[in-house]
């Protein structure tokens, strides 16, 4: 027998097989469905969630979602338009969002070497104003809003930059005078 | 110390492969000194969406991060570090596939460091240690099975509800929720012992085989066992047979030297010089 590694991580006998039998051949998806979750039926205390629509499966692995009580829903975004992880974006939730590397961040952008991995920078929205504010992080490195270097908390406006290690950032505000969650956009 | 790996995947009578595992290069001396052996298994939520994306995602990312600890970091945080990124990339796809919160996978990774055996566990793979002709689990899956037998131990319920509970199966914790609701570790690692073996497998094969049936297939090359074992619950022909893989790590903690055969060679060759020239002296 003689063990071979392949490039994904799997062992295989090379003197039965010529390549990686458990990679089997790309592209072959037979049955592979790109079919959108349905509406799951809400229970008191659990979400079931079973059937994939397209994969008659049965006796699938069934998770069960906590049902979350109450909602933190987005306030706003921050778009990447240079640097590593350019193209995407993040979501901005209600008051603190610490940005840095870690998995643990509310905003992770965890391309950039140059960013801290810890909180780096704070975008913060305060609900009872619906305004959004930077505010500089814990870290050695400097944060840039529109080419000013920001030492105290600043006020962001809807398309502001923000730069931090290599990382250009957009600001895009969901909530403000025309929308808020709590009144729905009455 | 050694560590041979083993692997074995199928697919079972599904329509796709949901389970994805991943090994560390176990010839990588440099990385084994401070790293050891690694053995991540992850297995796809088929109840959400993308189940193989999931599991693909989960097992890429958790060796990709544990492979790029530094020297100095130890194996338990690297191992801690490695599931928040992996659980932040299932989360991650989850939302760019448009499905947030409604992808998962299971994960669980095993390191053997130094004759020391460390895991993480998120939901229901299991991790058996096979010793003196013995096999046990180390893990616990998080199936609502376990709140209903605290609930039965607490006599809230009937033990006979628990068991016959339809939801017994159902997941509790996978990757794919942010945060996570529970997260299975060894608290110490586990000391290995000359022969033990670690097996980890999906639902596909412990579901369908006892603990004999399992033991059975361990006393051979660890290739051969994983092998063995997806072949052992294919025989059964179980019409709804899900996905299924196994892996298996024997640990040797004194390297078997090979036997030289040069040195033989030479002795049997001086020995035959000897008694030809005795023939020559004798003729």
């Amino acid at each position: 027998m003689k063990l071979i590694r392949c490039e994904r991580g799997h062992y295989y006998d090379s003197q039965q097989h010529s390549r990686c039998p458990s990679c089997g051949v790309p592209g072959l998806d037979a049955g592979n469905s790109d079919a959108q979750m349905q509406a799951a039926p809400v229970d008191a205390m659990v979400t079931q969630v079973r059937g994939q629509a397209g994969v008659a499966d049965i006796g699938v692995t069934v998770a069960m979602v906590r049902k979350k009580i109450g909602i933190d829903p987005v306030v706003g975004w921050l778009v990447c338009i240079e640097g590593p992880e350019k193209g995407r974006d993040y979501r901005i939730r209600s008051e603190r969002n610490g940005i840095g590397r870690g998995a643990d961040m509310a905003i992770c952008i965890n391309g950039d070497e140059a960013i801290s991995r810890e909180n780096h920078a704070y975008i913060s929205f305060n609900p009872r104003k619906a305004s959004f504010r930077i505010a500089p992080g814990d870290g050695r490195g400097m944060t840039y809003l529109n080419g000013e270097e920001v030492d105290v908390p600043m006020p962001l406006l809807a398309y502001d930059r923000i730069e931090l290690g290599q990382t250009h950032l957009l600001f895009v505000p969901l909530c403000g005078e025309q929308f808020n969650w709590e009144n729905q956009g009455e | 110390m050694k560590v041979s790996p083993g692997n074995a995947s199928h697919i079972g009578r599904r329509q796709q492969q949901q389970d994805a595992f991943a090994l560390s290069d176990f010839d990588d001396a440099e990385f084994i000194e401070h790293g050891g052996y690694l053995a991540v298994v992850a297995d796809g939520v088929g109840g959400l969406a993308h189940g193989a994306e999931a599991a693909d995602t989960a097992v890429s990312r958790f060796v990709a991060d544990y492979r790029s600890k530094f020297e100095q970091q130890s194996v338990d945080s690297a191992l801690d570090e490695a599931l928040d990124h992996a659980n932040h990339a299932v989360c991650d796809a989850g939302f760019y596939l448009g499905c947030p919160e409604r992808m998962g996978s299971t994960l669980l990774a095993a390191v053997i460091y130094q004759g020391q055996l460390y895991w993480r566990s998120v939901g229901d793979s299991h991790l058996y240690l096979c010793r003196d002709g013995r096999i046990g689990q180390l893990n616990a899956g998080h199936n609502f099975a376990r709140q209903l037998q605290t609930l039965a131990n607490e006599g809230i319920i009937s033990q006979q509800e628990a068991d016959t509970h339809p939801e017994r199966q159902a997941l509790e914790a996978f990757l794919g929720l942010n945060p996570l609701p529970a997260r299975d570790r060894n608290r110490q690692p586990l000391p290995l012992q000359d022969g033990d073996v670690i097996l980890m497998c999906t639902d596909g094969i412990y579901a369908e085989l006892s603990d004999d049936e399992m033991m059975a297939c361990l006393n051979q090359t660890p290739m051969a066992a994983a092998q063995a074992l997806c072949d052992v619950v294919l025989a059964k022909q179980q019409p709804h047979q899900d996905n299924l893989t196994a892996l298996v790590l024997a640990y040797e903690s004194k390297e078997s030297k090979p036997v030289s055969w040069s040195g033989r060679f030479a002795l049997y060759g001086v020995i035959g010089l000897f008694l030809l020239m005795l023939a020559e002296y004798l003729a």
